[in-house]
């Protein structure tokens, strides 16, 4: 997985399959060899001190792990929860030290894709906050997908690097 | 030397080979043969065996056109050989026992299966080995000590290494052999010759050995490093053995074996099959001599002698009928019970077997043991069942394998000193060649699937049922348990089954709700090990700072056999060595110093594991100067820790004590002024609460001091108490938690920009409110109609505001998964009954981070 993703980061392209979803009104993309599972939403316990985005800690078969709400991410409004929203449960992390496992919360799944190295085209230069997070495009028939760079998406969810907040 | 041409010309075919030269194959075969034929001249039987059997490799990877892929292991292979050839070629130059240098692992083409399998091999090895040389390090540093029987420990480290070497062997690890068979030879010199063993250079044999291991851990490919400083060492104190004693007079002409008879064509059978006996025989006493009472060993043992026996006096092989035939009465003696075997027959018995496989060994060209050490050892073993014969002689009258003339011996004057003086070489050694020990029928040595599984077989039938499981399957295993856990008691608390009203359905469910726990306790049970392994590692720390410092120390330990979870005690070392180190160092005064005092010279260090109250304490303490408790709260004070006009009757003990966990006493000039404690001991305290232990201190100046750590007995489950605060339930470990109650408004008090502080018997103590601290948006706000929770951590006492006290329970903690796991105040997350997510508080970080906002 790890060598696939760097390919496609270094050089903008990477053929390969990916996972669609929707997350407002537009659709992204997430390299499906960095999917592990997808969930429906189930009770979420709240994680005090970490940044907004991390809406909690989930129990995932005796695994606890940390969701985080795309919505809230990528400063969206937020919506209620509905019976098409899912967990994609990813996991994150370069190598072994830093790897871990993590539910991303979007408003539905759509399908997988093949994407050819032809279709994409690198992100575009543009101030948005998203920006970063967006590892390029891929023009499909009749629409575009957003493809994300999920490490990069997560690689701000270390509470330790926003100093101690929530306190009062 | 006829054969160094040829090695020479061997040498650049193999420079060429290994530069890329392809076409150079075909004389490199035949130049490899020709080495093979000339080393046989030349009786180097390892170098000829290397190029039989790496020819025969390299043919069969030309055959299968996997040469190219093999190229490099090929050519790193041959220069091994070369330099093995060039050193037998110089050690034969120089008149060098041959069996000293270190022969390569042969070359072999090793398929899947059998590496997977010699993996395992390695594996278990490892585990046995680093016990086994724990007990040689013990052995050593015990010689220093002890003042009686120091024969039997002696001996005990001679049978330790023995067993090393040929444990070595079988994995076809030669230089640890090698290094094994020197360390036995330079034993035997200063046994033989009383001079006493070089207890510092074993020490870093083993030093050297378990690092070796510990590699081999991590890589059953891992390469020893060069054993030739170490051997030369071990040689010298060898031959400065010898040299201080006298050489006693044996009959040095080899023993010679014709083999004889009608079956003379089955030799090769039989030396297959009496190297396999021999290799059991060698084990079962090794296990004899960790449990004396398993009679199963010495049947086993004898049996295999028996068999040896019969065989060879077919082929018509008199001396080693003889020898194998006193082995067997001696075994027999103690068979029938009539004596115990203790660890001089164990020793004589393996040297029985040593004997005979170099007598096999001579069947096949090598050098056969002299007349003089085979008569010697057939006295000594006779000697040895005589004695028992001597004490209860009607025994001798039943046994059916009457004995020969030879082998009812009375032990009168004459031959007890016939035992004594040929000693010194009545234990003769195997050549540490790479000779497979159980086939040298094949080219392709047995060793790396025979000799294990033979080992393998008698280690099931005899070890104590235990068998190796990997920590992972454990740990996955364990975890899969506390799912159940979870996962029964939601079954339980499912309404529609709670609806149900079922008389069996309640018994039912009560019966699993009770196999479930059971199962959980003997799941979190196959993780407990003892502390012994770590407190015999802290017995050689003692000894080698105490000669450092130039102190002298006695160290006791206490309840070694006291069990733990493996994490725990793996992470218990690192603070235990800070904290003996410490307690030598800067505890325990100089011996001057100390009979200045009035104290015994020797410093005294108890190091102790004990059960309390649902934790276990590891207590160390010394009896030296103890903490100087005004030095401290100076130290504290000029270091700004504690205000200039603290009270100072006002602190306690443990608080003056707690200081010098602090980072700023850290450092050793510090220390020193201080009565000398704290080097790293914010390390041990930061380790320690890493296990959620906690670490008391005593001290009594001039006295000693006392730490104890208490740890809990698993790091997986904590006893908690569940909380609700809103909608949210959060775990409070019980460990902090001293009282709880609710306050009446009288008792708080609100302090102007100080927060909010309630009176509890008289201390007044801050309030935290958890909805707060967690920047929750629901729970209580009224302090009277909530519970206070007394807490304690770091020595701070606090109260924790919540909504209720919803019950108490233990609780497998869980990691939350984020990256660091670095939370401030959470120290993981519970999985409740319902499924959910509870977040258990560590208080200490909790309030540390409330006070640093």
């Amino acid at each position: 997985m790890n060598s696939t993703i760097e390919a496609g980061a270094v050089a903008g392209v990477a053929g390969g399959k990916y996972l669609s979803f929707q997350l407002s009104r537009e659709e992204y993309g997430i390299e499906i060899l960095a999917v592990r599972e997808i969930i429906g939403m189930v009770d979420v316990t709240a994680l005090p001190r970490t940044p907004e985005f991390v809406l909690g800690v989930i129990n995932l078969r005796g695994r606890i792990i940390p969701v985080i709400d795309l919505r809230r991410k990528f400063g969206m409004e937020p919506k209620e929860f509905t019976n098409e929203t899912c967990i994609v449960v990813v996991d994150v992390g370069k190598d072994v030290e830093s790897a871990f496992r993590v539910g991303c919360i979007v408003d539905s799944v759509s399908e997988v894709l093949t994407i050819s190295a032809d279709d994409f085209e690198p992100s575009p230069r543009c101030a948005n906050a998203a920006g970063d997070y967006i590892a390029g495009l891929a023009k499909l028939k009749d629409r575009v997908l957003i493809l994300l760079d999920i490490d990069k998406v997560i690689s701000d969810i270390d509470p330790a690097t926003l100093g101690v907040g929530g306190a009062q | 030397m006829t054969i160094a041409p040829a090695i020479e010309s061997l040498k650049q075919l193999v420079d060429r080979f290994a530069s890329g030269g392809r076409d150079v194959v075909g004389a490199l075969l035949d130049q490899m043969r020709t080495v093979e034929r000339d080393a046989r001249g030349e009786a180097l039987e390892g170098l000829s065996r290397l190029c039989r059997v790496g020819a025969e490799t390299i043919e069969t990877l030309v055959g299968n056109s996997q040469l190219e892929s093999q190229a490099q292991l090929v050519a790193g292979h041959l220069a091994e050989v070369i330099t093995f050839a060039e050193r037998c070629v110089q050690a034969v130059a120089d008149g060098i026992e041959l069996g000293s240098v270190t022969a390569p692992t042969p070359l072999l083409l090793v398929d899947a299966e059998e590496e997977r399998h010699f993996i395992e091999t390695v594996g278990l090895f490892v585990t046995n080995a680093l016990g086994t040389l724990n007990d040689l390090e013990e052995d050593l540093l015990s010689l220093e000590t002890a003042t009686d029987r120091l024969d039997e420990t002696v001996a005990a480290i001679r049978r330790v290494v023995h067993t090393l070497k040929a444990e070595f062997g079988v994995l076809n690890l030669n230089a640890p052999q090698a290094l094994c068979h020197q360390a036995e030879t330079t034993i035997d010199a200063c046994t033989e010759n009383d001079a006493p063993l070089p207890v510092d250079l074993l020490l870093q044999l083993c030093d050297n050995l378990k690092q070796f291991v510990e590699r081999l851990a991590q890589d059953v490919k891992a390469a020893f490093g060069d054993p030739e400083p170490m051997l030369l060492k071990l040689r010298e104190v060898a031959t400065a053995a010898n040299q201080g004693g006298e050489a006693a007079a044996v009959d040095g002409t080899p023993i010679v074996l014709e083999v004889g008879g009608e079956f003379a064509d089955s030799l090769p059978e039989f030396i297959t099959e009496a190297r396999s006996h021999l290799a059991d025989a060698e084990l079962a006493m090794v296990e004899l001599s960790r449990e004396p009472d398993n009679t199963d060993n010495i049947d086993l043992t004898f049996r295999a002698f028996h068999t040896i026996k019969g065989v060879a006096g077919f082929l018509n092989l008199t001396p080693l009928v003889e020898l194998a035939h006193v082995a067997e009465t001696l075994l027999d003696g103690a068979r029938s019970l009539r004596f115990r075997m203790d660890a001089k027959d164990i020793d004589l018995v393996l040297a029985a077997g040593d004997m005979i496989t170099q007598m096999i060994a001579s069947l096949e060209g090598h050098g056969a043991p002299s007349v003089g050490q085979w008569r010697a050892l057939i006295s000594q073993l006779q000697g040895r069942s005589g004695r028992s014969e001597a004490q209860q002689p009607e025994a001798s009258a039943d046994r059916a394998q009457a004995p020969e003339p030879a082998a009812a011996p009375v032990p009168d004057a004459a031959s007890t000193a016939a035992v004594r003086a040929p000693e010194p070489k009545a234990v003769p050694e195997p050549e540490p060649e790479p000779e497979s020990p159980a086939s040298v029928v094949r080219p392709q040595p047995p060793r790396t699937k025979e000799a294990p599984a033979a080992e393998a077989a008698v280690k099931s039938a005899r070890v104590e049922r235990t068998i190796k499981v990997s920590t992972t399957r454990l740990d996955m295993l364990v975890d899969m348990v506390g799912e159940l856990v979870i996962a029964q008691s939601m079954v339980l608390q499912d309404p529609a089954i709670q609806r149900l009203d079922s008389q069996s359905l309640t018994r039912n469910i009560g019966q699993v709700g009770k196999i479930t726990r059971d199962l959980q306790e003997a799941a979190m049970s196959l993780r407990m090990v003892t502390v012994k392994a770590t407190f015999q590692k802290m017995a050689r720390l003692v000894r080698d700072v105490a000669v450092k410092s130039g102190k002298r120390v006695a160290l006791s330990i206490h309840g070694e056999d006291t069990e733990l979870d493996r994490n725990v005690v793996e992470q218990i070392s690192d603070p235990l060595v800070h904290m003996i180190r410490n307690a030598i160092d800067h505890g325990i005064e100089a011996p001057a110093a100390r009979g200045a005092i009035g104290k015994d010279q020797e410093g005294s260090l108890s190091l102790s594991a004990y059960h309390q109250g649902g934790s276990i304490v590891i207590e160390i303490a010394d009896d030296g100067r103890g903490i100087d408790r005004a030095a401290v709260i100076d130290k504290a004070i000029s270091k700004g820790l504690l205000p200039a006009d603290v009270n100072q009757q006002a602190l306690t003990d443990s608080e003056v004590f707690n200081m010098i966990f602090m980072p700023g006493f850290s450092t050793a000039a510090q220390v020193t002024d201080l009565s000398g404690r704290g080097v790293g001991m914010d390390v041990v305290r930061r380790n320690i609460e890493a296990l959620r232990g906690k670490i008391e201190i005593d001290s009594a100046l001039g006295k000693g001091t006392t730490f104890r750590l208490r740890l809990p007995l698993t790091l997986a489950i904590i006893d908690g108490m569940i909380v609700r605060v809103g909608q949210s339930r959060y775990v409070v470990p019980t460990l902090s938690i001293e009282q709880s109650f609710c306050p009446a408004a009288e008792d708080v008090h609100v302090l102007v920009d100080r927060g909010e502080c309630v009176d509890v018997r008289g201390s007044v103590l801050p309030i935290y409110r958890l909805k707060h601290v967690f920047a929750q948006r629901d729970g209580k706000e009224d302090l009277t109609a909530g519970i206070l929770i007394v807490v304690e951590a770091d020595g701070q006492r606090s109260c924790l505001f919540v909504d209720e006290i919803v019950g108490q329970q233990q609780v497998v903690i869980k990691s939350l998964g984020m990256p660091r796991d670095s939370v401030p105040g959470l120290s993981g997350g519970a999985i409740m009954t319902d499924g959910r997510v509870a977040l258990i508080l560590d208080v200490g970080t909790m309030v540390e981070s409330v006070l640093s906002a």
